[in-house]
């Protein structure tokens, strides 16, 4: 319940900060530009639309969930908020999960509306016939040439993979901010994320025999201990529906569920840290 | 008498990472504070003071020894309840106005949604903010902000409540409404931790005091004790010259004006003087005690350096 109130409370601060506010205007903006990509064949148009739009929505997401999650817990320090919150009847782990959770929303909100847009933009132009019947003012034959594409449900798998990655971002930020400064957080939650993306590569190394095997070591703790980012790359599958590919769906719920458990181990760490950490 | 706090040996310590020593923050603090009072916690810059609070509050936690507030240790769920906190220049989410910032900390209470209206809408009206209560705090000036941190303090109607320089930045009659307020809250029974500068606010409200220097506890009493000066002043007419110079012999201050004498001298010494004036048929014009300020005691106290 106070996790809760906090949560409220973080998601009504969020929404009115103007830097993640420009964040969201860029990232429909950059959806909106991939509808003029006319110059292109009809069907590249398409896939170079799925794929601009999600790498825009990911793009985007990116910087609203590393700059929202370094900054939840530091910013109510720095800015001594917490003072007045703490002395309440508030746990400490209650604080950090209402962070936490209202990152979580906040995020949730953001894709929802960054994959909003690029479903509209999707729509407009697998609708061409329909629109240019709205364009010559004849309505008629508007609802009879709609076309419902059978890829959005993909492509709303696709973004719920997105935020996926993203909310495990914010988990591993939440996390590192419970004892890192701002700007070490922004680096180390970066280079995290760089290396979790990068998680077959250094699987791959760590079992290279052409590889040190001190930088073996090293290579597969990276790879064991940072969470795979890349497990949420689906884009694929996703902009060629054509290909056939292995149970998608099956490999999502994993990849969820991977997520969500790396999440809570992230979140259990940093509210140990927090329960001792001085403010 | 039953102690709201009590604190024993508290000791406060950083490992300061340039020198790399240790540099201590509170020194072995034994206090008590006793319910129903207001307690004045003074101390210089880098005293100590707000340390010593977070460590009540549980925001940071103590080298060694031990505190109890309202019997639980600090930072338990349950004394939280019972306790309130205004920190020194308070910052709240400025995103909120004056009602929602209220609204808030009142729901971390759990008190419930109709209770919370009324009980905020009566705090805003009782800081004077009725008219601004819908103005975001980032519009607000630093005497608001006091305001809403007062009226954020009393929320939960505390037992206890630290106020760190509450009333720093507010113009004079805002300042005299919260001293006001300060007094009110010990009429309805509850205990005052007061950490201020404004020397002449704790003169007037609070009970005992105590003086922290560099860490450590200097002095601690009753207000009315410490301001009650040692010396008395004596005014006399037709005093004999021999008697005025045997008097002189024991005053630390002794001068005539148009033919009377002013004589200031130790409180032990007071009734052998004026003894002395009357039989040699000298007229006693008036016995005045000696008073001292908070301003005169701190500044000895810390001057000086001396436990007492």
């Amino acid at each position: 319940m106070t996790a809760w109130v906090i949560a409220r409370n973080t998601f009504g601060e969020a929404i009115r900060k103007k830097i993640l506010n420009v964040f969201l205007i860029l990232a429909l903006g950059s959806v909106l530009i991939s509808l003029t990509f006319t110059f292109l064949e009809f069907r590249q148009q398409v896939v170079i639309l799925k794929s601009f739009g999600l790498g825009m929505v990911q793009f985007w997401g990116l910087f609203i969930a590393i700059i929202m999650g370094i900054s939840l817990i530091p910013a109510d320090i720095e800015q001594r908020t917490i003072y007045t919150i703490l002395s309440k009847p508030v746990k400490r782990y209650e604080y950090v999960l209402g962070r936490f959770l209202g990152g979580a929303i906040t995020l949730a909100v953001n894709v929802a509306l960054m994959g909003a847009a690029f479903l509209l933009v999707f729509l407009l132009k697998v609708n061409t016939r329909a629109l240019e019947s709205l364009a010559s003012l004849d309505f008629g034959p508007f609802w009879t040439s709609w076309v419902w594409s059978g890829e959005v449900p993909g492509l709303i798998g696709g973004i719920a993979m997105v935020y996926m990655k993203l909310l495990l971002l914010l988990a591993v930020a939440v996390c590192f901010s419970t004892f890192a400064t701002v700007t070490v957080n922004f680096f180390l939650s970066s280079a995290v994320f760089i290396a979790g993306s990068i998680s077959s590569v250094t699987e791959a190394m760590s079992k290279s025999p052409n590889t040190p095997i001190v930088l073996r070591w090293l290579y597969a703790a990276v790879h064991y201990v940072v969470p795979n980012f890349g497990n949420y790359d689906v884009q694929n599958p996703i902009i060629h529906p054509e290909v056939p590919a292995a149970d998608l769906s099956l490999y999502m719920w994993k990849a969820v569920f991977y997520g969500l458990a790396y999440t809570i181990i992230l979140l259990v760490v940093g509210v140990l840290v927090f329960e001792r950490k001085e403010v | 008498m039953e102690n709201a706090i009590e604190i024993r040996d508290l000791t406060k310590s950083f490992h300061s990472v340039l020198t790399g020593e240790d540099v201590i923050a509170v020194d072995h603090l034994t206090l008590d504070i006793h319910r129903g009072e207001i307690f004045g916690f003074l101390g210089p810059n880098g005293a100590g003071k707000t340390t010593t609070i977070k460590m009540l509050l549980g925001l940071i936690f103590p080298t060694s020894g031990t505190a109890s507030i309202l019997g639980y240790p600090p930072g338990d769920i349950e004394v939280k309840r019972k306790i309130s906190y205004l920190p020194e220049s308070p910052y709240f989410y400025e995103h909120l106005s004056g009602y929602e910032v209220l609204d808030f900390y009142a729901t971390l209470f759990g008190i419930p949604a109709a209770e919370r209206k009324k009980k905020v809408d009566e705090l805003l009206d009782l800081v004077g903010l009725s008219d601004n209560k819908h103005k975001r705090l980032r519009h607000y000036s630093k005497g608001m902000l006091q305001r809403i941190g007062l009226a954020q303090a009393l929320i939960n109607d505390p037992d206890l409540l630290f106020l760190d320089e509450p009333t720093s930045g507010l113009d004079p009659i805002a300042h005299l409404d919260i001293r006001d307020m300060i007094l009110r809250l010990r009429d309805e029974g509850r205990t005052v931790f007061l950490s201020s500068h404004q020397l002449s606010d704790v003169e007037m409200v609070c009970d005992r005091v105590s003086i922290l220097d560099r860490g450590k506890l200097m002095r601690v009493g009753s207000l009315k004790e410490m301001l009650a000066g040692k010396s008395v002043e004596i005014r006399a007419e037709r005093v004999r010259d021999d008697i005025f110079e045997k008097v002189k012999a024991h005053s630390s201050d002794a001068f005539t004006v148009d033919g009377a004498i002013r004589v200031r001298v130790e409180q032990s010494f007071v009734n052998e003087t004026v003894q002395m004036i009357m039989q040699t048929g000298g007229e006693i014009t008036a016995v005045i005690p000696g008073k001292r300020t908070l301003e005169d005691i701190f500044i000895e106290t810390v001057r000086e350096g001396t436990v007492s």
